[in-house]
C-alpha cells in the first residue's frame, strides 16, 4: 500500500506556449496533476485540447522554439527536472520515462531493422553486452506478443502489420523498465479488433511490470476500463478530474458530460439521436475571457462569458470547472438535472464496459 | 526482385535501340554530303562513297551500320581520315570519365555536406549561406561558371594551370566548375529530405529513447534523407556528361566531349552519329545500374517491386 | 467569488461564435499574390525581369551605333565613356550587342517554353482522358524518350536544322514537352475521378467542353510551375548551344554566343567575358527567384 502512493511523476501548473508568425498559441493553460506507482492516468479531450502537448511537454519532446515553458514545474520520482537541459534529459528519456506515438506506420525507421530500433536504447542506458542486449529484445518481443520473435527482429517495419508496429513500439518502449510511459492516443489509427488486443496487452504490462501510463486519448470509451484516473481537457486546461467512478457516474462539467453523450452505446434508445458537441475549440492565440467552452455549452450562463471557473473539489480527487455548481446556479443546475440524467448514462456505460 | 530487374534491362535495351534508329535516321537528314569539298575529283568522291557503302539504299545502311555496331564497331571518322570512332572514344573517354567521377566526387561530398549543414542550422546563417551558394550553382550555367573560374583562379591569380590536362593540378578547376551545378542540386535536395524527416515520426520516437542529437542525425535521419536524394543521381550525370561538351572545350581537355562538339562544328556525321549513340546507351546503362542499387539500398522497394 | 445572482441567468450556446472560423479566407489568386508580394527575393526578381525586358527594347535604341555594324577604327575598346560596355574585336558595339542578344534570350525562353506546353499539355491531356492502350503507348514513349538527356537531341537536331532562333526554339520545344506531358497526365488522372468531374459527365458535357471548361483551368497551377522551370531551362538551352557553336551565329547575337566570343579573348579583354557572363547568371539567377517565389505562393504546403 506504502509504494502504491508513491508519486512517479508530478505536474504543477503547466503552462506551454508555441510562438508562432500569427501570435503566441497558449497551448497548455495551467494544468496539475500526479501519477503514483503503478496507476493508470487518463488524459482525455477533442483534438488540439492540448493533451498531446502535454505529453511530449512533460518527456521534453517539444522543439524549443517554437515552443516555450512559461512556467509550472515537472517532478519524475521527487526530483525537479523542469529546467533539465537536452543532455540531462536524454539520460531520462527512454529510460526512467518512455513514450509510444499514435501512428505506427509511421513511428518507426523504415530503413532499420526493428531488433536494431528497440536494441538502441538499451544500448545508450545499459552496460548490457551484445549477447544480453540481443536476448533482451528477443524477450522484449515475446513479451509484447510478436510470434518467432528470432526472425522479426532482422525484419524492417514495413514487413509488420499496424498492430504489430505497435507492438513493436510498446517493446521500444518498455525496453529499459521505465517508471512511467506515456501512451498518445496508441490505438486512435489502429482497427477497432486490434485496438483492443493493444489495450489489453498495455493493461497486462502495466499489471505485471507495475509501469505507470499516462494514456492520452480522445475516446473515453478507451479508458473506461483501464483508467485509475481520468483528466479531461479542454481548450489546454483540465475541465474535470476524478477516478473512473466520478466521471462516469457522476460527472460535473457539460463538457465531461458532452462527451458521454457523444459515445455510442449498445442499450441507447434507438429514438435518441448520438449526441456529439457541436462547434469548434476557441483559437488559443487569444483564449476567451471566461469559461473557454462557453460558447458551445448548451447551458452557459451569462457568468461564464465573463468570468473563468476556478476548480472546485466535489469529492477526493474529483474537481470541475464549472459555475453551474455555484450556490448561485442552484436552481438552474436542478432544472437540468430533473430534464436529463447523465449520471446513470455513464453509469450504463462504465458497466458495460467493465463486463466487456 | 529478378523480374523487376529483368523489365527495366528490357526497356533500356529498346530504348537504346530506339536511340540508334532515331539517330540513324537523324543524321541522313543532314544537308549535303560528307564530301563537299569541291576540289575532289568526282572519282574520288564515287570511290569514296563506294568505299563508306553511301550508295547503298538507306535501309540497307542502316542494316550494315547495326551489324557493325554489335560488333562493337562505329566506324571511321570523316574528319581525321585515319581514326575509328573507336580509337577516338578509346583515347579520350577515360579522360572524360576520370573528369567526371572527380566531379562526381565533388558534388556529392559537397553536396550532401551543405545540404545537411543547411538543414541542420535551418533559418539560420548557415543555412541562408549554404543555399545561396546552391542557388548560384544552379542559376549560374556550368560555361560561364568555368570561364570565371579560369579567369579568377588561373588567369588572375595564378594558382592552377589556366588548361590542358597533364597531372592533377588540370583536373582541379575543371572538377569543380563541372561540379557546381550538382553540388547546388544535391544541397538543395538533401536539404529539403532532412527537414522533412526532422518532423518523422521515427525521429520522435528516436528522440523519446534518449538518443544523443548526434545519434539521432546519424543513425535515423541522414540514412532515410539520402535515399530520394539518390533518384536524382540519374539527371544528375546527364547534367555532368552535358556538362563535360562545355568544360572539355574552355579548359582544353582532350576528352569526349571536346569532340562531340568538334564534330558538329565540322559535321563529321559518323563521329556526331558514333558519340550521341555512345552517350545515350552510356547514360541509359548508368540509369539502370542505379536503378538496380536503389532497389537494394530502400528494402521498402526491395519486396514491393518483387510481387510486380 | 462574489458574483451577482442575476449573472447566473441561462444564455444557452452561441452558434454563431462556437462555429466561427476566426481567420478570413483570401480569394485563391489574391492569396498567391500576397504571399508571393511578401516575398522579397522574388519581388526583387520581378523588379529585375521587367527592366532587362524594357532595357531590351529601348536599349539598342540608347546609341547611335548598331549591334552588327563593324568599326574596325575602334575594336576591343575597354567599356567607358565612348562605349558603354566596350567593342569586340570587330569594334561593335557591345552594349547593343547585349541588349540584343536579351531580347533573343528572352524570346527563346519564352516561345520554347510556351511550346512545349502547348505540346505537353495536348499530349499528357490526351493520355490522361482517354487512358487504356493509348494512354500507356504514349508513356512508354515518354519514358524512353526521357532517360535519354534532352540536350543531346537537342543537339542533333540543331546539326540537323542548321543554326537560328526557329531551329533553337523548335529542338527545345520537341524536347521539352515530356515532363510537361507527364504532369499534366498525372493531374488529369486525379481530377478525373473527382466529384465535379464526374457530375459534369454525368449531366451530358462533351469531351471538349470537359477538357477545356474543367481539366485545363484545375492543372494550371502545374502549368504555371512548369513555365517558371521550363522559361530558364530554354534560355540556359540556347546559351549552352550557342556556346558550343552550333546556337546562334554572327552576326546576330545573343548572350551564349557572347561569351564563347568573350571566353576566346578573355586573357586580355576579360570585359567581354564578365559582361554577358553577370547578365546570364543575373537573369538565371532572378528566374530561379521568381520561380520558386511563384510555386510557394501557389502551393504553401511544399513551402520549407
Amino acid at each position: 500500500m506504502e509504494n502504491e502512493n508513491k508519486k512517479v511523476l508530478e505536474v504543477e501548473d503547466l503552462r506551454i506556449s508555441f510562438d508562432t508568425y500569427a501570435g503566441e498559441v497558449q497551448a497548455i493553460r495551467g494544468i496539475s496533476f500526479d501519477v503514483k506507482e503503478g496507476e493508470v492516468v487518463a488524459i482525455v479531450g477533442e483534438s488540439g485540447s492540448g493533451k498531446s502537448v502535454t505529453s511530449q511537454g512533460i518527456m521534453k519532446l517539444l522543439p524549443t522554439p517554437p515552443a516555450r515553458y512559461k512556467s509550472g514545474a515537472i517532478r519524475l520520482e521527487g526530483k525537479d527536472i523542469t529546467g533539465y537541459n537536452r543532455k540531462q534529459m536524454e539520460k531520462l528519456k527512454g529510460s526512467k520515462m518512455a513514450m509510444i506515438f499514435q501512428d505506427p506506420m509511421t513511428s518507426l525507421n523504415p530503413t532499420m531493422k526493428v531488433g536494431r530500433q528497440i536494441a538502441e536504447g538499451l544500448k545508450k542506458h545499459t552496460n548490457l553486452s551484445k549477447d544480453k542486449i540481443h536476448s533482451r529484445v528477443i524477450e522484449l518481443l515475446t513479451m509484447v506478443g510478436i510470434p518467432d520473435p528470432d526472425d522479426r527482429a532482422n525484419r524492417y517495419p514495413h514487413e509488420f502489420s499496424g498492430g504489430m508496429r505497435q507492438r513493436v513500439m510498446i517493446a521500444i518502449a518498455l525496453a529499459c523498465e521505465p517508471k512511467l510511459l506515456i501512451a498518445d492516443e496508441p490505438t486512435t489509427a489502429l482497427d477497432v479488433t486490434i485496438q483492443a488486443q493493444i489495450l489489453k496487452l498495455m493493461d497486462k504490462l502495466n499489471e505485471e511490470t507495475g509501469t505507470s501510463i499516462i494514456l492520452i486519448t480522445h475516446d473515453l470509451g478507451v479508458v473506461a476500463k483501464m483508467a485509475d484516473r481520468i483528466i479531461v481537457m479542454y481548450a489546454g486546461k483540465p475541465v474535470e478530474t476524478g477516478n473512473k467512478h466520478d466521471i462516469f457516474y457522476n460527472p460535473k462539467h457539460p463538457y465531461t458530460w458532452g462527451l458521454l453523450g457523444a459515445l455510442p452505446r449498445v442499450d441507447t434508445d434507438k429514438k435518441e439521436p448520438l449526441k456529439s458537441i457541436s462547434g469548434t475549440p476557441p483559437d488559443l492565440i487569444s483564449p476567451p475571457k471566461g469559461c473557454a467552452f462557453a460558447n458551445r455549452c448548451e447551458h452557459a450562463m451569462e457568468v461564464c462569458l465573463e468570468h473563468d471557473p476556478a476548480m472546485q473539489e466535489y469529492g477526493e480527487g474529483h474537481t470541475a470547472a464549472c459555475w453551474l455548481h455555484h450556490p448561485n446556479a442552484k436552481e438552474y443546475l436542478d432544472q437540468i438535472m430533473e430534464k436529463h440524467s447523465f449520471g446513470v448514462g455513464g453509469e450504463k456505460y462504465a458497466n458495460q464496459n467493465a463486463g466487456g | 526482385m529478378l523480374k523487376y530487374f529483368f523489365q527495366r534491362f528490357l526497356i533500356a535495351c529498346v530504348t537504346i535501340l530506339i536511340l540508334i534508329t532515331v539517330t540513324f535516321f537523324l543524321i541522313q537528314l543532314l544537308p549535303g554530303d560528307p564530301f563537299l569539298d569541291p576540289k575532289l575529283p568526282v572519282e574520288v568522291k564515287e570511290n569514296m562513297m563506294e568505299y563508306y557503302g553511301l550508295n547503298d539504299p538507306l535501309y540497307m545502311q542502316y542494316f550494315n551500320y547495326l551489324g557493325n555496331l554489335f560488333q562493337g564497331d562505329l566506324g571511321y571518322s570523316l574528319k581525321y581520315k585515319n581514326l575509328t570512332v573507336n580509337e577516338v572514344i578509346m583515347d579520350a573517354f577515360p579522360k572524360s570519365v576520370e573528369l567526371g567521377l572527380y566531379a562526381l566526387l565533388i558534388s556529392i561530398l559537397f553536396g550532401l555536406t551543405l545540404g545537411i549543414i543547411a538543414a541542420l542550422e535551418h533559418n539560420k546563417k548557415l543555412d541562408f549561406l549554404s543555399m545561396f551558394i546552391a542557388l548560384i550553382g544552379i542559376s549560374v550555367p556550368a560555361f560561364i561558371i568555368g570561364g570565371l573560374f579560369q579567369y579568377f583562379f588561373a588567369v588572375k591569380l595564378h594558382l592552377f594551370p589556366v588548361a590542358q590536362w597533364q597531372g592533377f593540378s588540370y583536373t582541379v578547376l575543371p572538377s569543380f566548375a563541372l561540379a557546381l551545378g550538382s553540388v547546388a542540386l544535391i544541397a538543395r535536395l538533401m536539404r529539403a529530405s532532412m527537414l522533412e524527416i526532422v518532423s518523422t515520426d521515427y525521429v520522435k520516437t528516436a528522440d523519446a529513447k534518449g538518443l544523443s542529437r548526434g545519434q539521432i542525425i546519424l543513425r535515423h535521419q541522414i540514412r532515410n534523407a539520402v535515399l530520394p536524394v539518390l533518384t536524382i543521381l540519374g539527371p544528375l550525370l546527364a547534367n555532368l556528361v552535358t556538362g563535360t561538351f562545355v568544360i572539355e572545350k574552355i579548359f582544353a581537355v582532350p576528352g569526349l566531349g571536346k569532340y562531340y562538339v568538334e564534330s558538329m562544328q565540322t559535321l563529321d556525321y559518323t563521329m556526331i552519329l558514333g558519340l550521341t549513340i555512345f552517350f545515350g546507351s552510356f547514360l541509359v546503362v548508368v540509369n539502370l545500374l542505379i536503378d538496380f542499387c536503389y532497389g537494394i539500398i530502400d528494402p521498402r522497394i526491395r519486396t514491393k517491386k518483387a510481387g510486380g | 467569488m462574489d458574483i451577482a445572482k442575476e449573472k447566473f441567468r441561462h444564455v444557452g450556446k452561441d452558434n454563431e461564435k462556437g462555429e466561427l472560423i476566426t481567420r478570413k479566407s483570401d480569394s485563391f489568386w489574391k492569396d498567391v499574390w500576397r504571399r508571393l508580394s511578401g516575398n522579397k527575393a522574388a519581388m526583387f526578381s520581378l523588379v529585375f525581369l521587367v527592366l532587362l525586358l524594357i532595357m531590351a527594347i529601348v536599349g539598342p535604341m540608347m546609341t547611335p551605333q548598331s549591334y552588327n555594324v563593324n568599326d574596325l577604327m575602334n575594336t576591343n575598346q575597354s567599356p567607358g565613356k565612348e562605349h558603354w560596355f566596350g567593342t569586340d574585336s570587330l569594334g561593335r558595339e557591345l552594349w547593343d550587342r547585349v541588349w540584343i542578344g536579351a531580347r533573343v534570350s528572352i524570346a527563346i525562353g519564352f516561345m520554347a517554353a510556351i511550346f512545349q506546353t502547348i505540346i505537353g499539355l495536348i499530349i499528357g491531356g490526351i493520355a490522361g482522358f482517354y487512358g487504356g492502350r493509348l494512354d500507356m503507348f504514349i508513356m512508354r514513349f515518354i519514358d524512353v524518350m526521357i532517360s535519354i538527356p534532352y540536350l543531346i537531341f537537342v543537339i542533333l537536331i540543331m546539326v540537323i536544322m542548321g543554326s537560328g532562333i526557329v531551329p533553337i526554339v523548335i529542338a527545345i520545344a520537341l524536347t521539352g514537352w515530356l515532363e510537361m506531358a507527364r504532369l499534366v497526365r498525372g493531374q488529369i488522372m486525379q481530377l478525373k475521378n473527382e466529384e465535379f468531374i464526374i457530375s459534369a459527365v454525368s449531366l451530358g458535357a462533351g469531351s471538349l467542353r470537359l477538357i477545356f471548361k474543367h481539366l485545363i483551368p484545375n492543372t494550371l497551377g502545374v502549368v504555371i510551375v512548369s513555365l517558371t522551370v521550363a522559361i530558364p531551362n530554354a534560355i540556359f538551352a540556347e546559351a549552352f548551344l550557342s556556346f558550343i557553336g552550333i546556337g546562334i551565329k554572327p552576326p546576330m547575337t545573343s548572350w551564349g554566343q557572347l561569351a564563347d566570343i568573350g571566353m576566346q579573348v578573355m586573357q586580355v579583354y576579360p570585359y567581354q567575358l564578365l559582361i554577358p557572363a553577370v547578365f546570364i547568371s543575373l537573369t538565371m539567377l532572378a528566374l530561379q527567384l521568381f520561380g520558386d517565389g511563384l510555386r510557394d505562393a501557389l502551393d504553401p504546403k511544399l513551402r520549407k
